[in-house]
Formats: structure tokens, sequence, C-alpha cells
């Protein structure tokens, strides 16, 4: 019976193509709509997302602010890594960049950073070639630099550059290691940079404090534990004693501006923490509300094509009514024409959602060749769109199928026109 | 077998009241063929409708074989419809989007026959009356004659009880209709009960008994041999 049922609805659909067409339209419209925003919105929080991952979600950025900075490289690796939550830190002295020069080639340097042996673990930066920065180049201050993948490759065009010696700002360095090329997008890329031995930074910028580090937690749950601790620690360390209600005030203000950007300085103005994982959670949040938006708006689309889909069937139930009332004659039951009915609905909507999955990914296709994203369409989407449909085929199927199937066959036969 | 007794039916027609059935009394034994006649708004159409199963009396009890038609609910009047009546239409009634064996096959598919089945009783049906060969032929490619003789096949593939006719042979001309007619004696003398409904007295005089409806009373003419 569901078969005979399938097969007399595809009949009356394709007998009437065009009107078909023109009806399953609204919700082909209404697929595509909430297809293909819901798949663009997951495509760029995912590519948004994976560029945070990249960095780590396990890592704190920390910025001493005061100028009455107590910490010193070795006070900053003791006192931290006797912290249990604490992986690893890293420092970071950055020192102004300049000409970097090789045999003939030219190229300036954004930026260059001292750091230590523990930054590639903490930033997960891995290397390609050669060594990262020893404890021994620490110790003598050497001129050594590891260089970031775009460097090498501009400024070497090919040839190997591991033992090669570069001159930055007119000082000359042996270049020791090439660091991988990351892919995970700008934010934070290691691919521009120059890293020297922290010492050496320190010597060059003149000073002894540590004013920038990375802490790497020992992994993504136990961050906020090692934020609360960092902060106690920091504060322990540099109490905040700015009284003052217009310090407060512009303090607080900062604040929140910071906490918009997943920053902390808790009420003390002497650092700031910068917490991947807060970002993470209110990207997360925004997305999903955006998404929620955007399928709403859609919705709306599909609801107008679901009224479409009711206007045609009561127009054919009322069109019909002869063969209602022949096939009532002949020994169809209620359920039976409601059921017909109600199966010519469904595939109308079907075959929307289905030609709307269609066009959906070939504009996703064109999307994001543009947009230089990967953007597919998920199981759960397609799984949606076609419940969807069958949804709407449902609920603005029931109301004509069942006038159909009220039709009495006496009234049905006399409709001879 | 059918057996009407004391059947009314009542339209209200803005003030005035049309009794359609008043009071009708009509029983059919198995293997009889019987012609209702009579002028329009007599209430034939009516009856048709009460005996077909479209309708049910306002009062008054009808028994097809052994259902008590006017106690059973709605849904169980449709398959009594399916099984017991075979329908055959003046204006024929086929479903234009279906072939002609397509068409005979619809009750079966209502009495869910398995396919096979049905196959070869629709097939069967229209060896009978002779249009196996048009089997693929939709409605629209076949003539009048012929789209009735589809119809006929229609009827009798569900091999039910009674077969009713309304005005068989109203829309076709005479020559045509004498070989419908011809096929309704082949169904009677084949054992088939038919009851058919006309107003033209040339055709009543082929049933073997003739009833004749007056006002909505029904009144018996003759009962005689096959003419």
């Amino acid at each position: 019976m569901i078969w005979q049922s399938a097969k007399m609805a595809v009949k009356a659909i394709w007998g009437n193509k065009t009107r078909s067409f023109l009806t399953v339209l609204g919700i082909i419209i209404g697929i595509v709509a909430i297809t293909v925003l819901i798949t663009i919105g997951q495509g760029a929080t995912g590519q948004i997302v994976t560029t945070i991952e990249g960095i780590g979600t396990n890592v704190l950025e920390v910025s001493i602010l005061t100028e009455d900075n107590p910490l010193d490289l070795e006070k900053l690796e003791t006192d931290l890594r006797a912290m249990d939550v604490v992986l690893d830190v890293a420092p970071s002295q950055n020192v102004s960049g300049g000409q970097l020069k090789w045999m003939g080639n030219t190229m300036n340097a954004r930026s260059i950073s001292g750091t230590t042996p523990a930054y590639p673990a903490v930033k997960n930066a891995p290397l390609a070639q050669g060594r990262f920065i020893t404890q021994a180049d620490l110790d003598n201050e050497s001129y050594v630099a590891v260089i970031g993948a775009n460097i090498a490759s501009t400024l070497f065009e090919g040839s190997n550059p591991v033992g090669e010696t570069i001159t930055i700002a007119g000082l000359p360095y042996t270049v020791v290691g090439v660091l991988q090329k990351n892919e995970s997008g700008t934010m934070g890329s290691t691919d521009s940079q120059i890293f020297i031995p922290f010492t050496l930074a320190q010597k060059i910028a003149g000073t002894r404090a540590v004013a920038s580090f990375t802490v790497a937690a020992s992994n993504s749950d136990s961050v906020n534990d090692a934020e609360a601790q960092l902060k106690a620690y920091l504060d322990d360390l540099m109490p905040d004693n700015s009284e003052g209600s217009n310090r407060r005030r512009s303090g607080n203000m900062r604040t929140n501006v910071m906490a918009m950007f997943g920053m902390s300085g808790g009420d003390n103005s002497n650092y700031s923490i910068y917490n991947q994982s807060n970002v993470l959670d209110a990207l997360g949040e925004a997305t999903a509300t955006l998404t929620l938006m955007l399928g709403g708006i859609a919705g709306i689309a599909l609801l107008v094509g679901g009224i479409g889909i009711m206007n045609m069937m009561l127009t054919s139930v009322t069109e019909r009514t002869r063969e209602i009332g022949i096939r009532k004659a002949i020994g169809a039951t209620r359920g039976n024409i409601l059921f017909q009915f109600l199966v010519e609905a469904l595939l109308l909507c079907l075959l929307g959602g289905g030609l709307g999955l269609g066009i959906s990914a070939l504009i996703l296709r064109v999307v994001a060749y543009f947009m230089n994203i990967p953007l597919a369409i998920s199981l759960s989407v397609i799984e949606m769109a076609l419940g969807f449909s069958l949804f709407v085929g449902l609920v603005f199927g029931i109301y004509p199928a069942n006038k159909a199937a009220k039709c009495k066959p006496i009234d049905a036969l006399r409709f001879n026109g | 077998m059918i057996s009407i007794s004391d059947a009314y039916k009542i339209y209200q027609v803005g003030d005035s009241e049309v009794r359609a059935l008043d009071g009708v009394s009509l029983t059919v034994e198995d293997g009889e063929f019987v012609a209702i006649v009579g002028p329009s708004g007599s209430g034939k159409s009516t009856l048709m409708n009460i005996i077909g199963c479209l309708d049910v009396p306002d009062a008054g009890a009808y028994q097809l074989d052994e259902l008590d038609v006017t106690a059973l609910s709605e849904r169980r009047i449709a398959k009594a419809r399916g099984r017991k009546i075979g329908f055959i239409f003046q204006g024929f009634n086929l479903l234009p989007k279906l072939n002609a064996l397509e068409n005979v096959e619809l009750p079966l598919i209502y009495q869910n026959l398995p396919y096979a089945k049905r196959k070869a009783a629709a097939l069967q049906a229209l060896e009978s009356v002779g249009l196996r060969d048009r089997a693929t032929h939709k409605p629209d490619e076949l003539s009048g004659g012929e789209q009735q003789r589809v119809a006929v096949a229609r009827a009798l593939a569900g091999r039910p009880s009674v077969i009713l006719a309304d005005e068989p042979t109203g829309n076709l001309d005479s020559k045509t209709g004498e070989e419908i007619m011809k096929l309704f004696h082949e169904m009677h003398a084949a054992g088939n009960t038919i009851v058919l409904i006309t107003h033209d007295p040339a055709i009543a005089a082929q049933a073997e008994r003739r009833v004749r409806m007056q006002d909505g009373k029904l009144y018996e003419d003759s009962k005689e041999g096959c003419a």
C-alpha cells in the first residue's frame, strides 16, 4: 500500500511538472537558505577555532605592565616551574627589527624576540630543521638565530639556511634552526618571526626584567587552575597599591575591555593575563547565537514554502474531487485517500529538500572557492534539512489530505465537470 | 443478495422536504438482472447510492449478503463497497492518468491483493471484455465504447456480489450501447447479480425484472424471462 501510494504520488507530481516545480521552489529556497547559512557559519567558526587551538588552548599569555617589575629570568623559571599545574614557561623579549641580509638577498624583519629553550614546547612550534636555542646559547649570549618558515623561503630561496650567517640590523648571527610552517593561520604565527637567545635580547634592550611570558598549563583542563595560581602569585609579588577613584575607574574600564578579548588582570593593574580558552568559550557562544539566528531566518523561508505546498495541495484536492470519488466508489477508505495525499505532500517536500541540498552543495563549492575556507555540508545539516522538509510536508500536507479523505463519494462523483 | 426494507431518505430543500425514498423495500436475489427505471427526480439515483453503499438511508434496513450495512462504520462500509459492489457509470469514470490495466487493477489494490494475483485478475477481466490488447492504453486513447468496457472489466475484476450500473449506455451511440448490453447479458449468464438504473425503456426491457421508481416509491413492473 505504501509502495502503491508512493507510485501514485510520483505520477501525480510528474503529471503536473511545472506546477509541482513551482510549488517545490519554496521548499528549495528554504532548504538552500538553511543549509548554506549554517554551513558557512560552521565553516567560519571552525576556521577561527582551528586558528586559536593552533596557538594552544592550554596557554596563558602574561604581560607585566608595571615599571617596577621584580621578575627576572631565574626567578620566573624557578617559581613557575614549582607550580604543579604549570607545564613550562617561556619568556619573550622583543627587540626592534631591521634589515636582514644573506648573500645578496635582503628583507625586513618585523619581529625579533628573545626566548628560551622552553619556547617550542610551550607554544607548540616544532622545528623543521636544525636545533632551537639552547641553555648554552643563553649562558654565552651567543649570536644565534632560529627563523620562521617564511623567512627561510624568502631569504634563502631554497638553499639550506642552517649554519649560514645572516646579518640582522648590522649584527651577524648564525642560523641554527628553522621552524615548521604554521598552517593554522595568521594569528600568532611564527612564520615571519626570528628568535634569538633571551639573554642576548635583554642585553640589546638593556633590561633584566621579564615583561612578557607564556605559561603552558599541564593540559587544557587545568588552564583555569593555572590562571588562578598565577594570579595569586603575581598579586603577592606586585600588590596593586593604586588608590584614587580616578585610577580605579579607568582601571575598571580597561578590565572590561580586556575581558571581552579573554584577558584578565583581575583588580590588579600591574599585569594582564590572556587566556585562550576564555576566547574559545566566548566565540562558541557568539557563533551558536548567530547560527541559531540565521537558522531562524531560513526557517521563515521554509514556512513560506510549506504554505505554498498546502496551497497547491488544496487546489489539487479540489481539482481531483472526481478522482477521489471514483477511488472511494471502488473501495478506497478514508485512510487510503488520506495516506495518498499525505505521501504526495511528503514526496514533494522531500524532493524540494533533496534539490535544495544539491543546489546548496554547488553554492557552497563556489563560496568555499572564493572565501578560501573548507565548506562541507555536515551530516547533521543534511539530516536537519531532510527532517525539516518532512516535517513541513507533514504539517502542511495533513490538512489538505484530511480534506480529501473527508470528501463524500456521492458529492465527489456528482462533480462531473 | 440485496434486501432493503422500508427505507426512507428525506432531503430538506429550502422550506420544503423532498422524499427521495419514501418507504422503499426491494429484494434482489443472487443472479438476478434487475432494471430500475424512472424519470429524473424519481429517487432512483438515491436508491442506487444506497444499494452501492455510497449513502445510507435515514430510516429502514439494508442487508447486503451477510452485512447489515446501516450498522457498519464508515471504514467498514468503504471496504464492503470495494468488495461487494462493482460500479459502472454513465460517464465511465476511469482515472485519466492510469492505463486500462491500471484502472482495472485499482479496486484490487484497495483489496490488498498481492501484485501477481492482481495483475492476473485484471488481465483476465480485460480479456473477458475483449480488450486485452489495449491494456497499456490510456483512457483518452480509447473510444467511448472501449472506455466503458474497461469500466465493466474494472467492475468485474474484484468479483463483486452486485454489478451496479448507472445509465451505462447513456453516453454511447446505439450500436455501441448494444455491444455493452451484450456484455451485460454475458455477465448475467455467468451468474452475476446486476442492478441497472436507466430511464430508457428499451434498455430496461432487456432485464429479466423491472422495477419503477416514482416520487420516492417503488413499484414492481413485471417479472419475466430475458427479452
